[in-house]
């Protein structure tokens, strides 16, 4: 198997973990289901962070493989088989557009919390109110702190 | 990448963070940026990230041409 095929295998494992179970796999996990080298998916890890496919904690686990977080955030993705977290509402978005299938996003508003839900529904957002986004990083700089932007 | 219940609010939060105010846009933008930006497998081998074209070139369909969208 080549670098290529191996960094595809490594990425479609860790994205239908995220999709089917919402579960972030370890390398070592991935390495046991795919039988693979643990070393050889540890360095396909970081060549997919390296690509910003997914970024990576200082332990080497994932933090998210986009749209999908591996950690509890204030973005929250209900589908009728599962909860998903996503980094912001684009990514939470994101999860609902990945999957294709009807989805609530709940989250808060940035500046008085108040809690506020988008739903979409056979592809379309459903009566949006008078909601809006902001990002204040300008796109070129979002990867220097992906997290933050 | 926040979510506000209008323009007011992120007026207000702009200014207790001392944050520029940056790009602004709808809900329903936001689905479209959704879709254009993740809709595809990430599963499949021929999946590939956008390049610096492709991607401006979603901004742009979109309507977000101002230099804060610009990749370069």
């Amino acid at each position: 198997m080549n670098e290529s095929d191996l960094h595809n295998r490594v990425r479609a494992f860790i994205f239908d973990e995220f999709m089917q179970r919402n579960h972030a796999p370890s390398a070592s996990e991935t390495a046991q289901a795919l039988g693979l080298d643990s070393a050889a998916v540890r360095d396909a890890y970081r060549a997919l962070a390296d690509g910003h496919v997914i970024v990576l904690q200082s332990s080497g686990d994932i933090l998210s493989a986009n749209p999908y977080a591996a950690v509890p955030t204030p973005f929250v993705v209900e589908t009728a088989r599962r909860a998903y977290n996503g980094i912001c509402i684009w990514d939470a978005l994101g999860i609902v557009a990945n999957l294709g299938c009807d989805a609530t996003v709940h989250t808060t508003c940035g500046d008085c919390s108040d809690g506020i839900a988008l739903t979409v529904r056979a592809g379309k957002l459903v009566q949006p109110g008078g909601e809006v986004v902001h990002i204040s990083v300008p796109a070129r700089h979002w990867w220097t702190n992906i997290v933050f932007s | 990448m926040l979510l506000f219940r209008s323009e007011e609010h992120v007026d207000r939060w702009c200014e207790l963070w001392s944050q520029p105010r940056g790009a602004m846009f709808s809900a329903e933008q936001a689905w479209q940026l959704a879709q254009q930006w993740y809709q595809a497998d990430r599963r499949e081998a021929a999946w590939r990230r956008k390049t610096v074209d492709e991607a401006e070139a979603t901004f742009a369909q979109l309507g977000f041409t101002s230099d804060f969208w610009r990749l370069r």
